[in-house]
């Protein structure tokens, strides 16, 4: 339990720390920033674990679940039915309607 | 992805199942007193020991906390953690005020109300009080010192009055206090008895000097405390505080007496805390020597009002007096 | 200490669900992908056999989450108008006393859930702000004659700077938050205004993480209420308050007929007429005489560990602010 608690910790300062040296170095504006900042505080709404932010897909990654939740028209679409699965294994992803 | 959901949901119903079950088992109040108590406790000592975050819980405290979540319902917790929950459910009935040990050995207070919550975040309100005045801001200021979200201030309906006031009645109790140990050391032989006009002077002062750290804010207070809606309480208060220090002033009368010595007393401490209100000198020195003036006005018209009556008698007998001496003189008291 | 038992019962409760997520992989890969998913979510529905009201209907519970959806998407860019129009504008009267009973202190976070076109979000950016501005004019004219320790005290102490305001909206429907970001732009609300699209009774959000959690006028619409509520406990801040404004049942008979004649003869109608939408006004009507009335709800909000829970009731009872505190 001490262990899994610690690790949370861990991870979760690790990621928030990541988040703000994210928010600090990029030098964003308006809508970006708007969203940015709303980005540290999302969770995935399943397992409540912080999420990582890829800004090319412009999607919000739960790396051990494995399922993206997509931005759309900078709002974060925060439900697990709408988000995807990534399929690292097959390389393949399955596109959704949102 | 909705199987997922499913079975999310499956486990969240089975908890709350559980928590349902458990709470027929238990007498409701009895498990609910228990739950807030555990949440109060939690939170006092949030207050308490922010730096032991990092500790590792000893397993009897693990086990009694497994026995409030989990309910005794299997849902996924393993089997060890329900046998260990049986104890700790066990422990738990016989004690509602279960007070138990930190691992640095300090005993945490039993379980606090929603009241002792409350004068606890005024408490702390009072030191934000030169800041923000008497207002809901200082009572945010001072949730947030206890750990509690700013909007917990919410909680007092009647805002700045709810401050005021428990600052009037904390004073009242202090003064309270004061004053029965004096009481107890003249008792013991310790401290010569004062007389009465010492006694009420010494009282009025103490009484107003925890006014001093507030002083600048406090035409507000008074302003808030003559509001309508609080005008029953802080009468209450006043009424209180003027009882006690006749008490302890050793006024045990019955009749009107009891009646117009709390009415004058009334009178010279609100007269005097206006007086303080406005003063500028060094220690207040102006308000005790007119503190000082008034008692001594208050004596003399007692002295005054008790020799207009021995005159008043003497004088009285006197002329009854004279009265049956000229009917003895005139013969009308024989009787024939 | 505290803390950390709370935190370690709610990381065992998390590992809980995580050790029934690690499966769910499999079962999505089988079960296939969104255009049968909602297939599947009817079936899944009709197969657990639970059932709830949609309006006066009783539907799976499955099937009302997608169609509360639909009746939102279809109304989403008439809403505020039909709001105006079916409360003869007393709805702004209603949400005005929502955060006079919030009364915010600034450097609060929100989370305005159900917030659709963001009407509260924007009123409690409004009043911290406005409360703000009032302490800085209280502060500047105290300081006109600053004593001698006030001076020294102001060159040795750094006051921290002051936290903004910040309001997350929250939705299940994002067509609502849309038209809720174009009304913010017009009105030039930039600053502390986040928009999230996610369930109220999943929200995206960690633990303590709020200092008010606002619901109006969308608790009704939500398929698990308790679940709700329990989301709500949990991104609350210690000392954090919960609040929702929401229609109520009215005691006075007479006033009760008449809003019943208006209700079910007029609201229909007015929707008919202005967003061309008659059954998701039908749904609307109906869906306020499903809600528990006053009593009720305070209790479920009370079973769910709020505390300090009050109601009070607007206009006679036709809205309910209900108010708890995580202790």
């Amino acid at each position: 339990m001490f262990l899994i608690s610690a690790r949370r910790l861990a991870a979760h300062s690790a990621s928030l720390l990541l988040n703000t040296q994210r928010r600090l170095s990029s030098g964003l504006k308006g809508d970006d920033r708007s969203v940015e900042s709303v980005l540290q505080l999302l969770v995935c709404p399943l397992s409540k674990t912080p999420l990582r932010y890829n800004k090319e897909t412009n999607e919000l990654i739960n790396e051990e679940l494995g399922i993206a939740y997509p931005i759309i028209d900078g709002i974060p679409n925060m439900i697990p039915q709408d988000a995807k699965l990534i399929k690292k294994a097959e390389g393949i992803e399955e596109p959704t309607q949102s | 992805m909705a199987a997922l959901i499913r079975s999310l949901r499956a486990v969240r119903s089975l908890r709350g199942l559980g928590s349902a079950v458990v709470g027929q088992t238990c007498p409701t109040p009895h498990y609910n007193g228990l739950r807030r108590g555990f949440h109060r406790a939690a939170l006092l000592r949030l207050a308490d020991n922010p730096k032991s975050d990092s500790t590792v819980p000893p397993p009897s405290h693990h086990e009694h906390y497994q026995a409030q979540e989990s309910g005794g319902t299997s849902s996924s917790s393993s089997a060890g953690q329900a046998s260990a929950s049986d104890p700790g459910t066990q422990h738990e009935d016989p004690q509602p005020n279960t007070s138990y040990q930190d691992q640095s050995g300090e005993q945490s207070e039993d379980y606090e109300t929603e009241e002792q919550l409350q004068a606890r975040i005024l408490t702390a309100a009072l030191e934000f009080v030169p800041q923000h005045g008497w207002t809901v801001d200082a009572i945010a200021a001072g949730a947030e010192t206890l750990g509690l979200s700013a909007a917990s201030a919410g909680m007092f309906d009647n805002g700045a009055g709810d401050l005021v006031l428990h600052f009037v009645g904390q004073c009242n109790a202090e003064l309270a206090d004061i004053l029965a140990e004096q009481h107890n050391e003249v008792q013991l032989g310790q401290a010569e008895k004062k007389k009465t006009a010492e006694f009420l002077k010494d009282a009025v002062e103490t009484r107003l000097r925890m006014l001093i750290p507030y002083i600048d804010t406090w035409p507000q207070a008074m302003s808030i405390l003559l509001l309508p809606h609080n005008i029953p309480e802080s009468l209450k208060h006043l009424s209180t505080l003027v009882d006690d220090i006749w008490y302890y002033a050793g006024d045990r009368s019955t009749d009107l007496n009891w009646y117009t010595r709390r009415a004058t007393l009334t009178g010279i401490y609100n007269t005097t805390e206006l007086v303080m209100v406005q003063d500028s000198s060094p220690d207040f020195e102006d308000t005790w020597t007119f503190l000082d003036n008034r008692i001594k006005d208050v004596v003399n018209m007692a002295n005054a009002a008790k020799q207009l009556k021995s005159t008043g008698e003497a004088v009285a007998q006197g002329l009854l007096g004279a009265a049956v001496t000229l009917k003895n003189i005139t013969g009308m008291n024989q009787r024939r | 200490m505290a803390a950390s038992f709370r935190a370690l019962s709610r990381k065992v409760v998390r590992q809980v669900r995580r050790n029934v997520t690690f499966g769910f992989r499999n079962r999505v890969r089988t079960a296939g992908f969104n255009p049968e998913l909602s297939a599947c979510r009817f079936c899944s529905g009709g197969a657990a056999g639970k059932s709830t009201h949609f309006g006066f209907e009783t539907v799976s519970e499955g099937e009302k989450a997608e169609r509360v959806y639909k009746v939102f998407e279809s109304v989403a860019q008439k809403y505020d108008v039909m709001n105006d129009a079916m409360s003869l504008g007393i709805h702004r009267l209603w949400k005005d006393a929502l955060l006079h009973v919030m009364n915010p202190q600034p450097g609060l976070r929100l989370l305005d859930v159900a917030g659709g076109t963001g009407d509260i979000s924007f009123r409690f950016l409004e009043y911290s702000r406005s409360v703000r501005d009032r302490q800085l004019r209280h502060r500047a004219r105290a300081n006109q004659t600053p004593s001698w320790q006030q001076i020294s005290s102001s060159y040795s102490s750094e006051e921290a700077e002051p936290v903004d305001s910040w309001a997350v909206v929250c939705d299940i429907n994002k067509e609502m938050l849309k038209v809720g970001r174009e009304r913010a732009e017009k009105a030039g609300i930039t600053k502390g205004l986040s928009w999230v699209v996610g369930d109220a009774e999943e929200l995206p959000f960690d633990d303590d993480t709020f200092d008010v959690y606002s619901i109006a006028f969308g608790i009704r619409n939500v398929t698990h209420i308790e679940q709700a509520l329990q989301e709500a406990l949990r991104v609350l801040k210690p000392g954090g308050r919960f609040l929702c404004l929401e229609f109520s049942k009215v005691s006075n008979p007479v006033l009760s007929r008449l809003y019943d004649a208006y209700s079910f003869q007029m609201i229909p109608v007015l929707g008919e007429v202005i967003a061309g939408d008659w059954k998701s006004y039908q749904y609307l009507v109906e869906s306020i005489r499903k809600f528990p009335d006053q009593e009720t709800f305070k209790d479920m909000i009370e079973d769910a560990g709020f505390f300090r829970v009050h109601y009070t009731n607007l206009t006679g009872g036709v809205v309910a602010i209900h108010s708890g505190f995580k202790l």
